[in-house]
């Protein structure tokens, strides 16, 4: 346990400006969570972790409207640096999760909010996207769902934009691969 | 790379934007909410430390694994101050099967429970989790739901310190 002081009590009352940027945000950065952690619980507690840095960070953009917003680039940037703490941190918490997982215990961990025609459609994309290597999985994410651009995420993941841009066409055309002309709905 | 080929993969990357993400669970919208806006971490967010706990893998269960500890600290510390279990002699004398057994716990957590014991401390009462516990407490099942993914926070009236129980490396 441990004990930390506190300052003067000046109490202020909850911004509904993060509440609305969240709102609008959450699952798109929660998916990115899920993309670089291997748990439900992981992904939660990398989001926690990232928004409070995001938030003690002061990291703000201006939205569409003119307004001062978190900075979603920021975002995802804490978020992979939360990711890899964690992950360097909890080694045995990883070993034993890698035993579990192969127990089977974290097959339940979902991605994607389909509709029940999509459903089908939806596990078989999951899943050929669980087979990308990291790095192709972290470009697509971002791209996709993080609706960053190739500039952004290559600040994002310290990578050069050509390489953002070069792995982003690469993982589209293993996934294609991977979900066969067949498949393609 | 031909033009049937850079067709499929439009075809493709129009599938993949037509998925949207999971949203998050409203527990996790809560917790993330206190986290960002606690009045106390407003006053000192540079300082103050907020960790999150889980339940445990089942491997983790085991009484030996570190993870046990917090979890077992959150769970004592509750208990305590809901009255399920009772302080005498430096131990918890169990009043159900949720009490955790002391030698699970450190001696700094034990002496908090001491502290909660004579009034000295209290266990944050607002949000869901104080309140779930006190009509959960003797459903470990429930319990260990509620808790999972809760904050713990304890703070001492006095001097307005918080105190976070943090994962046993």
């Amino acid at each position: 346990m441990q004990t930390t002081p506190t300052n003067s009590p000046v109490i202020k009352q909850p911004d509904p400006a993060w509440k609305a940027w969240f709102a609008k945000h959450g699952s798109r950065l929660l998916m990115f969570c899920r993309q670089q952690t291997r748990t439900e619980a992981d992904a939660e507690d990398v989001l926690q972790d990232a928004m409070f840095r995001l938030w003690r960070s002061g990291m703000t953009e201006v939205d569409e409207h003119g307004e001062a917003c978190p900075s979603l680039p920021g975002a995802f940037t804490q978020i992979r640096r939360s990711a890899i703490d964690q992950a360097r941190k909890n080694i045995r918490r990883a070993n034993r999760e890698d035993r579990a997982l192969e127990m089977g215990e974290m097959t339940d961990v979902v991605w994607f909010d389909s509709t029940l025609e999509q459903d089908e459609r939806a596990a078989a994309i999951e899943t050929a996207m669980k087979t990308l290597p990291d790095y192709y999985q972290e470009v697509i994410t971002l791209k996709i769902w993080g609706d960053l651009t190739f500039e952004q995420i290559a600040e994002t993941l310290d990578i050069p934009m050509n390489t953002a841009a070069s792995r982003y066409r690469y993982a589209l055309e293993k996934l294609r691969r991977t979900l066969t002309p067949a498949k393609l709905a | 790379m031909n033009s049937n080929e850079d067709q499929m993969i439009a075809q493709l990357e129009r599938e993949l934007l037509s998925l949207a993400p999971l949203p998050p669970d409203p527990a996790l919208l809560l917790r993330l909410e206190r986290t960002m806006h606690d009045p106390v971490l407003d006053r000192a967010p540079a300082a103050a430390k907020v960790i999150p706990f889980r339940k445990p893998q089942p491997a983790a269960m085991e009484h030996n694994q570190p993870n046990w500890k917090p979890w077992a600290a959150v769970a004592a510390c509750a208990a305590v101050a809901t009255g399920a279990v009772t302080w005498k002699h430096g131990q918890i004398q169990a009043q159900n099967a949720l009490a955790a057994s002391p030698k699970f716990i450190s001696s700094p957590v034990q002496s908090q429970l001491q502290r909660v014991q004579q009034g000295n401390l209290i266990l944050d009462p607002k949000g869901g989790l104080m309140r779930q516990m006190r009509l959960e407490i003797n459903n470990q099942q429930h319990f260990e739901d509620r808790v999972n993914g809760a904050l713990l926070e304890i703070r001492y009236p006095t001097t307005q310190e918080i105190l976070v129980v943090e994962p046993v490396q």
